[in-house]
């Protein structure tokens, strides 16, 4: 598959629609509403819609995918790049994420809101402005096309009187550290990861027993934002042990979760080298960061556990 | 955005030692050294010196995972990851003016 298209098509629905792939708007933050967050405020949580972008843009990708294997695959691409350049919001009735897959992206947001709730004062959620942040555009070289989205989601967080936010995952949080001070004048917004406040929150922790885990680091909480001993203090503290892998901390090794809309190929061969590392030092793997889940639960054996962090860290 | 010339100063600093590659996620599956960090820093220079984007150049620079795990090893201290992304961005400038080419990351 042509790279090319993928990257055209993400950029194109994300100019249109403010997400890099066809999603019903309305349920990215139906999640947050049994928790009756505040809606104003200065101190945000704001997902960037990572975590429960994941179900679409693999379907997507699998979707795109199918449609190339077939005899007319170029053709098709370019009907699909045609009707995108109509109106997206005709292929999100095609788009069917996994049922399973959104509801576990939905559970763990929960738990990070009910962990945040619980222990540090004043935090809100900002609901239909909790969009996209364009960090594909980045990741892709599309400048163009993440500046005009940069600056669309600044323009928000402005109308809302955002001071600050509260990222909880790897890839939004270096976005808007590195990428939105570069392109937005005067980004005067400050950038916290959870994992970072929690840190600082000095919990007093429940003690889990006995749990041995190995910790699998997502490359940019470990190499670009220097997040690395913050979730291993914090599950210390409530009794755990972890078993380092060989590769983790600052040598991690990635998950290959980057290259699946490229090449799966590529991406779960790496997967599979890193579940190897990882399940050598024990069966119950936790992660930070919902690309890393993703793809990792593809080559899961069914006697690991493979969890998001914000789990353990509800017993707080 | 960074410009050309601070690019190439980075990834000229490259000495081949290739302690990079040993800890590249891609080198082993793809089909050359273009899909490891060495590969990839030396042909950022072709590109900006001799403007030379080939499908296979797109391939290599479109591997990369932007994992960074080689810029801890870089006795330069090269950031590849970053400058990978920025080259990125350079050949989209460059593609959007000249004729489309296709991007095949392919297997060894």
């Amino acid at each position: 598959m042509d790279a090319k298209d993928i990257m055209d098509l993400l950029a194109e629905i994300t100019l249109k629609t403010g997400y890099p792939v066809p999603v019903n708007k309305d349920a990215l933050f139906k999640w947050a509403e049994p928790l009756k967050l505040p809606s104003n405020g200065d101190t945000y949580i704001y997902t960037g819609a990572l975590y429960q972008l994941i179900p679409y843009i693999n379907y997507t990708v699998k979707y795109l995918e199918l449609i190339s294997e077939l005899s007319a695959g170029n053709s098709l691409i370019n009907l699909v790049k045609k009707i995108v350049s109509i109106s997206p919001y005709y292929l999100s009735s095609i788009i069917k994420p996994n049922i399973k897959e959104i509801n576990e992206s939905e559970l763990i947001l929960k738990n990070i809101a009910k962990i945040l709730q619980n222990h540090v004062k004043g935090i809100s959620y900002l609901y239909e402005d909790d969009i996209y942040s364009g960090v594909l555009l980045y990741d892709f070289g599309m400048d163009d096309y993440f500046s005009i989205h940069a600056h669309r989601v600044f323009e928000k967080f402005k109308l809302k009187n955002v001071r600050r936010v509260i990222t909880v995952d790897p890839h939004t949080t270096h976005v808007l550290r590195e990428g939105y001070p570069r392109y937005v004048d005067k980004f005067d917004i400050e950038v916290i990861n959870y994992l970072e406040l929690l840190d600082k929150a000095n919990i007093n922790a429940e003690k889990l027993g006995n749990l041995i885990v190995t910790i699998h680091d997502p490359c940019y909480y470990s190499r670009y934002e220097n997040i690395i001993d913050q979730p291993r203090k914090l599950l210390k503290s409530m009794g755990i042990k972890i078993n380092e892998a060989k590769r983790s901390g600052k040598n991690t090794f990635c998950c290959g979760g980057p290259l699946e809309s490229f090449s799966p190929k590529f991406s779960i061969d790496i997967a599979k080298m890193r579940m190897n590392q990882l399940i050598s030092e024990s069966n119950f793997i936790i992660t930070m960061c919902p690309i890393c889940k993703a793809n990792l639960s593809r080559v899961k054996p069914s006697n690991v556990k493979l969890i998001d962090i914000a789990e353990i860290l509800s017993k707080f | 955005m960074i410009n050309d010339i601070m690019l190439f100063d980075e990834v000229n600093r490259c000495m081949y030692c290739g302690f990079c590659e040993s800890v590249c996620p891609t080198i082993s599956l793809g089909p050359h050294r273009g899909y490891g960090p060495r590969g990839r820093v030396n042909l950022i220079k072709e590109i900006l010196k001799n403007n030379t984007i080939t499908e296979e150049v797109l391939s290599s620079i479109y591997s990369c995972l932007l994992c960074n795990a080689c810029n801890l090893v870089c006795p330069a201290k090269i950031d590849i990851g970053r400058a990978v992304r920025e080259v990125r961005a350079i050949i989209n400038n460059y593609n959007k003016q000249s004729i489309k080419k296709k991007i095949i990351i392919r297997e060894r």
